[in-house]
């Protein structure tokens, strides 16, 4: 699933270790979600979205999901 | 965090009980003369022999490198921030998951155990529960390896 994560991060001159360690999880797991390998779940979204003071929708596009 | 930490502390001492015991056990071990089996026994005696030897070993190894790193982690609350994404962190979860683990490293720990009460009755049942754990936990290890790729 493709996200703007990389955008928002570096407009705040963030590292991938840095975000991760504000949202709780590993620089591994937000490089795989920025190369769209991992897709997030819906509590890790949430709290990637609420750091960045977004909606998950203005961060993750969801345009190609099914339905 | 405060709960995470008491955990790190409770497995420091479990750390350092099995460091303990390693230890006692491989110094008995030299003291009864094991190396002087390990000479004069035939190769399927020192294998036997030997296997207990250096799991103990390797055991007191780890546990202390495992001492060092958790008692520095308990220092540095950003080490041990990450210490707790990383132990909650759900991909993580998810690849241990399809890897097979936890249950591939204990069934393996289990034959190992059993295949050295088993070689003091036959040594095939050594031989056959050693090559069932270690083909086990290559396996288990080259799973978390593949999914650690793809995911």
């Amino acid at each position: 699933m493709k996200s703007k994560i990389r955008e928002l991060r570096k407009a705040r001159k963030m590292s991938q270790e840095e975000l991760a360690l504000e949202v709780g999880t590993t620089r591994q797991t937000i490089t795989s979600i920025e190369v769209e390998k991992y897709t997030a779940s819906l509590l890790l979204a949430y709290k990637i979205a609420h750091y960045f003071e977004l909606s998950i929708e203005e961060v993750f596009d969801f345009s190609e999901v099914d339905g | 965090m405060e709960e995470f930490k008491s955990k790190i502390k409770k497995r420091i001492f479990v750390f350092k009980c099995y460091a303990f015991v390693a230890t006692f056990v491989v110094i008995y071990d030299v003291l009864g003369g094991v190396f002087d089996s390990l000479k004069s026994g035939d190769f399927k005696d020192g294998m036997v022999e030997g296997e207990s030897f250096g799991i103990m070993i390797a055991i007191a190894i780890m546990a202390v490198i495992q001492i060092i790193r958790l008692s520095r982690v308990l220092n540095d609350e950003t080490q041990l921030k990450m210490l707790y994404n990383k132990e909650h962190d759900e991909r993580l979860k998810a690849i241990r998951s399809k890897a097979g683990m936890p249950m591939i490293m204990i069934m393996s720990i289990l034959m190992f155990a059993a295949g050295i009460v088993g070689s003091y009755f036959n040594e095939v049942v050594f031989y056959t529960l050693f090559a069932a754990g270690f083909v086990q936990l290559t396996i288990g290890a080259i799973l978390k390896i593949y999914y650690l790729k793809k995911l």
